[in-house]
C-alpha cells in the first residue's frame, strides 16, 4: 500500500514538473524590457512571442509580416529564453516560392539582434523563418522548449529629417 | 496534463517496482521501464506537436489608424460607434468584436486630438475589457491617470495607448488568449477600414484606395488568424465568412494582374466601381458587428 501512494505521490510530482515546465518556459518579463530599449526610437507597435518546441527531426517554422509601404520598421529579435540554437531568416517571399530572396540571418546565440527592412523596397510583407534543428538530450528526451520575442516598431513621420543622425539604419544591426 | 500525470504514475510505478526486485527478474522489469519511459518520451513528443500553435502577426489599432491618416484621413464626427452602444453587446463575441471596433475608434479620436471624445471612448475600452476578462490591463491607476492628464498633448496621449497595446500583448501572451486578440483585431481592422471608406473623397481618394488595398496583404493572415480560432460561436463563423468573401473579391480584381508591376500600393489603380464594392461590403460587415 505504501509504494502505491508513494508511487502516485511521485507520478504526481513528475506529471506536476511537466505541467511546470510547459508554463514556465518563458519567463520573458526581462527580455521583453530589453526589446523595448533596444525598439527606441521606434514606436512598438506589436510583440510576438513565438513558443518553439524542439523535436526529433530538423523542421522550419514561418511568421509572415505584413508591411505598410511608406513606414519604417524594426523588428527586435530577442532568442535569450532558448534552450538550444536556432536560426533566424527573413525572406521576401513566403516558403516554397520560387525566386525568394534572402534579406536577412541571424544565429539565436546573438542573443539580441534587430532587423530593419528597406524603406520604399516595395515589400508588402516579409516571411520570418526559424530553422529549428532536430534535438534529442542525452536521456533519449526530445522534449526542449523555448522562445523567441519578436517586437515590431514602425516610425512614419520624422524618421526621413533624423536619416543622418544614424538613429534610423536599415538593415541589420546585431 | 492528465496524459503526464497518469504516465507519471506508471513510470514511477514501474520504477519503484523495478527497485524492489533483483537478478534476472529485476533485468526484465528493467527493459519494461525502457519500454514505458520510451513511450512516455514519444507522448511528450507527439503532445509537443499538439501544443504547437500557429502564430500571426497582425499590427496594432494605432498602427492602422496612424497610416490612414498619414494619407488624409480627415475626422469626420459620428462616423465612430457611438458609445451608447456598448451596453447592447451581450454575447462574448460581441463584447470581444465590439473591444476591437471601440479601439480603432479611440485610435481615430486620439489621432485627430479630440480630447474630451477620448475620455469616453477609453472609458468604453475599459469597461468593455473587464467584460471580456482583459480588466487587469486597464486596472493601474496610473495608466488612466496619464491618459486624462495628458489630454491635450497628442504624443504623450499616443504613448499612454501605446503603453495599453503593450500591456495588452504581454497579458493576452501570459494567459493564452491568442484567439481572443484575434478577434479584437477583427473589429479593429473593419473600423479602420470602415472610417478610411467614409472619410474618402474626391481629394483623397487616390491615396486612401491605395491604403485600403493595402490592408487587404492583413487581411489575408487575419483570416488564417480567425479560422484556427478553437471556439467557432456563430457570430464568428458569419463575420469569417463575410471576411473570406471580401477577401475572395479581392483577390479576383482584374486591378491585381497589374499590381505586379507596381512598386508600392500607392500606385494600385482601383477602378471606382470596384472601390465602392470593396466599400459596400466593409460597410456590411461593419453593420454586423456593431448592430448584430
Amino acid at each position: 500500500m505504501k509504494k502505491v501512494i508513494l508511487s502516485l505521490f511521485l507520478g504526481l510530482i513528475i506529471g506536476g514538473q511537466g505541467f511546470s515546465q510547459s508554463s514556465d518556459y518563458c519567463p520573458k518579463t526581462e527580455p521583453v524590457i530589453k526589446c523595448r530599449k533596444a525598439l527606441v526610437p521606434y514606436k512598438y507597435t506589436n510583440m510576438v512571442v513565438k513558443r518553439i518546441t524542439y523535436k526529433r527531426f530538423n523542421y522550419i517554422e514561418e511568421i509572415s509580416i505584413p508591411l505598410y509601404y511608406d513606414a519604417r520598421y524594426r523588428f527586435v529579435f530577442n532568442t535569450e529564453l532558448l534552450p538550444n540554437d536556432l536560426k533566424i531568416e527573413i525572406y521576401d517571399k513566403p516558403q516554397g516560392e520560387k525566386k525568394r530572396e534572402k534579406l536577412f540571418e541571424a544565429n539565436s546565440s546573438e542573443k539580441n539582434f534587430n532587423f530593419e527592412p528597406e524603406p520604399g523596397s516595395g515589400l508588402y510583407s516579409v516571411y520570418v523563418d526559424f530553422l529549428i534543428p532536430a534535438y534529442i538530450d542525452e536521456n533519449g528526451g526530445s522534449f526542449a522548449k523555448g522562445c523567441v520575442i519578436l517586437m515590431t516598431g514602425f516610425e512614419d513621420e520624422v524618421s526621413k529629417a533624423f536619416e543622418s543622425s544614424g538613429d534610423a539604419s536599415t538593415s541589420g544591426t546585431k | 496534463m492528465k496524459l503526464r500525470i497518469v504516465t507519471g504514475i506508471i513510470i514511477s510505478g514501474l520504477f519503484l517496482a523495478s527497485c524492489g526486485s533483483s537478478g534476472d527478474e529485476g533485468n526484465i522489469e528493467m527493459s519494461e521501464t525502457e519500454r514505458a519511459q520510451d513511450e512516455m518520451l514519444n507522448e511528450m513528443a507527439e503532445s509537443g506537436e499538439e501544443e504547437m500553435v500557429e502564430t500571426f502577426y497582425l499590427p496594432s489599432a494605432l498602427q492602422i489608424g496612424s497610416i490612414f491618416q498619414k494619407s488624409g484621413l480627415n475626422y469626420i464626427k459620428g462616423a465612430t460607434n457611438p458609445t451608447s452602444n456598448s451596453e447592447k453587446y451581450v454575447s462574448q463575441t460581441s463584447k470581444i468584436l465590439n473591444f476591437g471596433i471601440y479601439s480603432a475608434d479611440l485610435a481615430y479620436i486620439v489621432l485627430n486630438g479630440q480630447s474630451q471624445d477620448a475620455v469616453n471612448y477609453l472609458k468604453v475600452v475599459s469597461e468593455l475589457s473587464d467584460k471580456i476578462g482583459f480588466g487587469t490591463v486597464f486596472e493601474s491607476q496610473d495608466l488612466m491617470q496619464r491618459f486624462e492628464a495628458n489630454l491635450g498633448n497628442r504624443d504623450s496621449v499616443i504613448n499612454v495607448m501605446i503603453d495599453i497595446q503593450a500591456r495588452t500583448d504581454m497579458f493576452v501572451d501570459d494567459n493564452n488568449l491568442q484567439d481572443v486578440t484575434y478577434m479584437i483585431f477583427a473589429g479593429a481592422w473593419v473600423e479602420g477600414m470602415y472610417l478610411g471608406v467614409k472619410a474618402s473623397d474626391k481629394s483623397n481618394r487616390h491615396s486612401l484606395s491605395g491604403r485600403l488595398v493595402e490592408q487587404m496583404t492583413i487581411l489575408n493572415n487575419l483570416n488564417k488568424a480567425l479560422r484556427s480560432n478553437e471556439n467557432q460561436t456563430d457570430e464568428l463563423k458569419e463575420i469569417r465568412k463575410q471576411l473570406v468573401q471580401l477577401e475572395q473579391f479581392f483577390n479576383q480584381l482584374e486591378e491585381n494582374k497589374n499590381a505586379q508591376n507596381i512598386a508600392s500600393f500607392k500606385d494600385y489603380k482601383l477602378s471606382q466601381e470596384h472601390l465602392d464594392q470593396l466599400s459596400n461590403s466593409i460597410v456590411e460587415i461593419r453593420k454586423s458587428i456593431v448592430n448584430p
